[in-house]
């Protein structure tokens, strides 16, 4: 934070403080509430009355849900893992590449391609959700990691926002660098790319969030257990009848570790990203 | 001399398109007659199912016995989809692309929409072609179980049952033994003695577990007629709609004077009946492994009914998707079929809260085995398998089935949330609904 940022006056500085506290304990009771009822009773998790803390662990609540054969939250993990990070590599390829395409290259149509490919983001996903099982079943990828991967490997969100980040390098450095005989590809992965860094971290985490915690695209095109994803064994704790919440609440915080993580990892890229691209989560 | 030969060109394309349906048509019609024992051996059959949990172990161990002993060579490959909505919606997908599975469970209302894509199987023939089930076996399946799966609007059976929960009445015994309480039978008894609750404990005593059963089978037992599977609605005709005021009423009534309740955001009474914040309800025989008693010995029986009495049988069916390959659909019939069968819905039954499709299925060693460990599962599946025949009761199916079921629900949950809610305001707005679908 610079000088100027600073807040002088300490009244105001503990009044900011109290505020953002206040902020930081409303963002963390929900993985508060969350752990904690992963380590409750069934009875604990269902008590009308408020139950903090459980009065002795259940951390056999972990136990079960790891250790059953019929949901295997072990192939489950590995699967999500394979989808999220491989839909991320693409989506960032693709990403990056079609900014690159959109915000440097000249070709005739460029804007009017651009501008009819935003407009495709008003349309609902649900409505080409059966056109794309269709398109996946002829490919003959139903049932596969292939086909949760690659129906989602490019978005036209995140080539529009990297655009608008790529537009603010300056011309002179693309055009100085041509004069030094650097071809476009060059260009693009040594000056733009590293200029970017932390924008593309932001959207590689935003895409691997939602890669991770998509649940009715991966349902729909899976048929066998060993190639589905966690966000749908956390679906075989809730049934028709009731629901076993004690062990939905362990599988959610198994779900949302690596996704802590990995903000903790990259959280000096993402506040940047988010300062400079105006990314939002 | 050009026009004369496009003209038969097209003439000649015309018989030939002909002549090939009515060719391929007979062809099918014979293979499907033609169709041996022998000729099922090595087909696998696609199963989705909508079994989470505990059900799902039960549900696979169904179809493994069906691979282990079926006579044919038939292999079952059962998979869960995820909830009833998942599994539809994913059916609905599978038509589009034509990846159907052979069979899948669904609610009877899921299943018109499959209709128009021309793959739902229709079953009639098959329950008595002479593979499968035989006519012992069929007479064995719950009457009621029978009729709902041919409740459809042309009256073909469309589906098959394995297992069904009903609605039952879980109760907080300890409390009943101690302030000498009766267990009530009817909804008038239910009514006095939910009030005398209230009055001791000074909150909502008895909770009812779906608004969308209660909006249909509400009125039922207090004589109105719901609706038939042509999609005429009586609920509100001159005949019928005194009950159905009457029992509007007798709803409101116990939650104005604060008694009755709903679910609400406990989503299921099961979490407050267990932690004592109400004393009763009515609920699925299927949900006992949601109850957990904190200190007090928890009883079953059969749920309240008025003067018509009717509980709801509930749980999805199965329906199975034509291939055009006559053994496969054989294949695909017999294992719906199979699903009548004593041992398997037996073996269903044993494992999970679901009464058998079967009566005979009462009679499986895995079945009395699972009633004689005693306990409130049991006890609430026995109750289940044994309402007398006449008061099971199910929805018929016709278009918009689902909504109209929804618009009756609103009304009682309306009058659950506002107890001076204006019950012809309700229905108006009801039947407007009804009458945009």
């Amino acid at each position: 934070m610079s000088q100027d940022n600073k807040i002088g006056s300490p009244c105001l500085r503990a009044a900011a403080f109290i505020f953002l506290a206040a902020g930081s304990l409303i963002m963390l009771f929900p993985f508060f509430w969350m752990i904690s009822g992963s380590l409750k009773t069934l009875r604990e998790i269902t008590s009308p009355k408020i139950i903090w803390w459980p009065a002795e662990m259940q951390w056999q609540n972990y136990t079960t849900v790891l250790t059953m054969e019929t949901n295997p939250f072990g192939i489950y993990f590995r699967n999500s893992i394979i989808v999220a990070v491989i839909n991320t590599v693409f989506t960032l390829l693709t990403t990056i590449l079609g900014a690159f395409a959109f915000s440097r290259l000249e070709f005739k149509g460029r804007d009017r391609l651009f501008n009819l490919l935003l407009a495709t983001m008003m349309v609902p996903s649900q409505m080409y959700i059966i056109t794309n099982f269709i398109t996946i079943t002829r490919m003959n990828l139903y049932n596969s990691l292939w086909a949760q991967i690659l129906p989602y490997s490019a978005s036209i969100f995140y080539i529009y926002l990297l655009r608008q980040f790529f537009n603010q390098i300056p011309d002179q450095l693309y055009l100085a660098s041509k004069v030094d005989g650097c071809s476009d590809w060059k260009y693009l992965w040594k000056i733009m790319v590293p200029n970017a860094k932390s924008s593309l971290v932001t959207i590689g985490l935003f895409n691997f969030i939602a890669s991770w915690n998509a649940y009715l695209w991966p349902l729909m095109v899976t048929g066998d257990i060993d190639k589905r994803v966690l966000s749908i064994g956390l679906k075989y704790f809730a049934s028709d009848s009731g629901s076993d919440y004690h062990l939905m609440m362990a599988g959610a915080t198994i779900v949302v570790v690596p996704l802590i993580l990995i903000y903790l990892i990259f959280q000096k890229y993402i506040i940047q990203g988010i300062a400079r691209g105006g990314l939002k989560g | 001399m050009k026009k004369i030969l496009v003209l038969f060109m097209v003439f000649s394309l015309l018989l030939t398109s002909a002549f090939a349906g009515g060719s391929s048509e007979s062809t099918a019609s014979d293979a499907a007659k033609e169709v041996t024992a022998e000729d099922l051996a090595g087909i696998t059959l696609e199963f989705w199912h909508a079994q989470t949990g505990e059900n799902g172990v039960a549900m696979d161990k169904v179809v493994a016995l069906f691979n282990e002993t079926n006579e044919y060579g038939i292999t079952v490959n059962a998979t869960c989809q995820g909830g009833y909505n998942d599994c539809h919606n994913k059916v609905l997908s599978a038509l589009s692309a034509g990846t159907a599975p052979n069979i899948s469970q669904a609610y009877n209302n899921n299943m018109m929409s499959y209709m128009p894509s021309g793959k739902l199987m229709d079953l009639t023939d098959y329950l008595t072609d002479g593979f499968g089930i035989t006519d012992e076996e069929l007479a064995q399946v719950v009457p009621s179980y029978l009729e709902e799966n041919k409740a459809f609007p042309d009256g073909r059976t469309y589906a098959t049952s394995l297992g069904k929960s009903t609605e039952v009445m879980f109760y907080n015994k300890t409390f009943f033994d101690e302030h000498g309480l009766e267990v009530p039978t009817t909804y008038e008894e239910l009514a006095d003695v939910a009030k005398q609750i209230s009055q001791i404990t000074g909150r909502p005593s008895v909770g009812f577990d779906s608004m969308d059963n209660l909006g249909i089978y509400g009125p039922i037992n207090f004589g109105a007629r719901y609706a038939d599977t042509q999609g005429n609605l009586y609920i509100f005709d001159d005949e019928n709609i005194d009950a159905t005021m009457d029992f509007y009423r007798w709803w409101q009534k116990g939650i104005s004077e604060g008694y009755f309740r709903t679910a609400g955001e406990d989503q299921y009474c099961s979490g407050p009946f267990s932690n004592g914040t109400i004393i009763a309800y009515i609920g699925s025989s299927s949900g006992t492994s949601y109850i957990q008693p904190d200190g007090f010995e928890c009883a079953v029986t059969y749920a309240p009914v008025g003067v018509n009495p009717a509980v709801i049988q509930q749980g999805g069916n199965f329906c199975g998707f034509t291939t055009g390959d006559a053994a496969v659909d054989l294949a695909t019939s017999i294992f719906l079929e199979y699903m009548y069968d004593a041992e398997a819905s037996g073996l269903y039954a044993a494992n999970t809260g679901y009464a058998p499709s079967s009566k005979a299925g009462t009679q499986t060693e895995a079945y009395r085995q699972s009633i004689a460990k005693g306990g409130i599962a049991a006890e609430a599946k026995d109750i289940s398998a044994t309402y007398p025949d006449g008061v099971l009761a199910y929805d018929p199916v016709f278009e918009n089935s689902y909504e109209t079921r929804l618009a009756l629900s609103d009304i009682v949950e309306a009058i659950a949330l506002d107890d001076d809610a204006d019950i012809d305001a309700l229905i108006a707005q009801a039947e407007r609904t009804i009458a945009a679908l």
